[in-house]
C-alpha cells in the first residue's frame, strides 16, 4: 500500500469519526442535558383595568402665578367637580376581580426650557376613595418623589380614586413654563410597584 | 316635605356622580393567569399576556418591562396593540413580548469560551418584577401653561427562573475542526494523485510494479 492511500485512508476515518460524533453529540443521547424546563401553571386567573379622568389625561395645570412665593398653589381641576368635587380621577373598573393599588412617581421635578428647576418635593397630591369640597384633603397631602409609591390603596372595582394636586414655588423661581411628566400604575391590591 | 328633598338631592348627587364616572379617557387592563416562568439561560423567550379595554374609547398600549428587568433581558421586543373600546376581560387580546435572557450561570471551559461544561452546582437564579402595560397616549406634551403629563399603565407580577442545563464538556468545536483539517488532506492528497495524465500515471504504476518485482527477485 503506498504511502498517500494510507494517509487517505487515516484522513478518512479521522472524518467520518468526527462527523459521527458531532452527530451523537448533537442527538442528546449522550445523557450530557440533566434537567429542562417545564412550564410551573397557576391556576388563579386575575384581571384589572383603570381609566384616567378626561381631565388627568389631559394634565395636571397649574395656571399662570404672578407671585412669588406661592404655596399650595391649586390644579386647575381640583374642585370643578359637582359641589366643588374634585374630578382628577382614576376610575377601576367594575369588569375587573380584585381590588387595585395605585402607584404614582414624577419622572423629575418641573423644568422649564432654560433647565431651571421646581424641586420635585414642591409638587404634593393628596387623594381619597370620595371627593367633595375638602376631600381628597389638603392636610393629608404628600411629596411626589421619582420612584413609585403607593397612593390609592386597596379601591374596589367600579370606585374611582380621586386626586388632588400643589404646587410650592419658592421666591426665588426663575420665570418660565415648567413641565415635568406623573405616571400612574395600577397592581392588584398587595400586589409591588415597578 | 325634608325627606322628599334629601332624597332629591341624593338622587342628584348619585347622577352627577354617575356622570362625573363616566367622563374617564381611554383605559387600559391586563389579564394574567401566570405570574412564574421558567426559563432557559442565553435564550431567546416569548411571554404572551392579555390586554382588554371595558371603557368608551380605543387604547393603544404596549408592554414593556420595569427598569430592573429591562437593564439584565436583551433584545426586548414589543409590540403596541390597538385595543378597540369595549373590550371586556372576557375577550382580552393577547400581547407578546419577547427578550432574551443572558447567560448567569458559570461554565468551565477549557480554551476560551468554548469546550465548556456547566455543571449547574449554583442554586438557582430568579427575578422577581412586574410587567408593564402602558397605555400609549398620541401626545404626551403638556399644552399652554406649565404642568405635569400624565401617563398611565396597570402591571402584572413577573418571577422568571432561570434553568440552568447542566451538561458535560462540548467537544463539537474539536470535531468541527478535526473535520475540516482531515477534509483538506483529503482533497490535498486526491488532487495530488489525480493531477497527472492518466498514461502517466498508468506509466508510474508500471514502474512500481516493475521495482517491486525487482524486489522480490532480488529476494528469490
Amino acid at each position: 500500500m503506498k504511502r498517500e492511500d494510507v494517509l487517505l485512508l487515516v484522513f478518512g476515518i479521522i472524518l467520518i469519526f468526527s462527523i459521527a460524533m458531532l452527530f451523537i453529540g448533537n442527538s442528546k443521547l449522550t445523557g450530557h442535558v440533566t434537567s429542562g424546563s417545564t412550564v410551573s401553571n397557576v391556576t388563579i386567573v386575575s384581571y384589572l383595568s383603570i381609566a384616567m379622568s378626561t381631565n388627568l389625561q389631559s394634565g395636571i395645570l397649574f395656571g399662570s402665578v404672578d407671585t412669588l412665593p406661592a404655596l399650595n398653589v391649586s390644579a386647575s381641576h381640583n374642585y370643578d367637580g359637582a359641589s366643588s368635587a374634585s374630578t382628577f380621577f382614576i376610575n377601576v373598573s367594575t369588569d375587573s376581580n380584585t381590588a387595585v393599588d395605585f402607584c404614582i412617581k414624577a419622572n423629575a421635578g418641573m423644568k422649564n426650557a432654560g433647565s431651571d428647576v421646581i424641586g420635585i418635593g414642591n409638587e404634593t397630591y393628596s387623594n381619597a376613595t370620595s371627593s367633595s369640597s375638602t376631600v381628597p384633603v389638603i392636610a393629608n397631602n404628600v411629596s411626589l418623589t421619582t420612584s413609585n409609591v403607593k397612593s390609592g390603596i386597596n379601591i374596589a372595582a367600579g370606585t374611582p380614586n380621586y386626586y388632588r394636586y400643589w404646587l410650592n414655588i419658592p421666591a426665588a423661581q426663575a420665570t418660565g413654563t415648567y413641565n415635568n411628566s406623573v405616571s400612574f400604575e395600577g397592581v392588584a391590591t398587595g400586589g409591588s410597584c415597578s | 316635605m325634608k325627606i322628599k328633598g334629601v332624597i332629591i338631592l341624593v338622587m342628584i348627587a348619585f347622577v352627577l356622580s354617575v356622570f362625573s364616572i363616566s367622563l374617564v379617557s381611554a383605559g387600559v387592563g391586563i389579564k394574567w393567569a401566570q405570574e412564574s416562568f421558567l426559563v432557559d439561560e442565553g435564550e431567546k423567550t416569548c411571554l404572551t399576556y392579555s390586554v382588554y379595554n371595558p371603557w368608551s374609547e380605543d387604547s393603544n398600549v404596549q408592554i414593556e418591562l420595569p427598569e430592573n428587568l429591562k437593564n439584565l433581558l436583551t433584545s426586548q421586543e414589543a409590540e403596541t396593540k390597538l385595543v378597540p373600546a369595549n373590550t371586556p376581560s372576557a375577550s382580552a387580546i393577547p400581547i407578546k413580548f419577547c427578550f432574551k435572557v443572558p447567560q448567569v450561570y458559570s461554565k468551565d471551559c477549557l480554551v476560551g469560551g468554548v469546550i465548556c461544561k456547566q455543571e449547574c452546582k449554583e442554586e438557582q437564579i430568579a427575578y422577581d418584577g412586574e410587567v408593564l402595560v402602558k397605555s400609549v397616549p398620541g401626545n404626551t406634551e403638556i399644552s399652554g401653561s406649565g404642568g405635569s403629563a400624565t401617563t398611565m399603565s396597570v402591571s402584572a407580577p413577573l418571577r422568571l427562573r432561570i434553568v440552568c442545563n447542566a451538561h458535560g464538556r462540548d467537544f463539537s468545536l474539536v470535531y468541527i475542526v478535526l473535520a475540516l483539517i482531515a477534509l483538506v488532506a483529503i482533497i490535498i492528497i486526491l488532487f495530488r494523485k489525480y493531477r497527472k495524465p492518466e498514461s502517466e500515471r498508468k506509466k508510474e504504476k508500471l514502474q512500481n510494479l516493475k521495482e517491486e518485482m525487482n524486489r522480490l527477485k532480488g529476494k528469490k
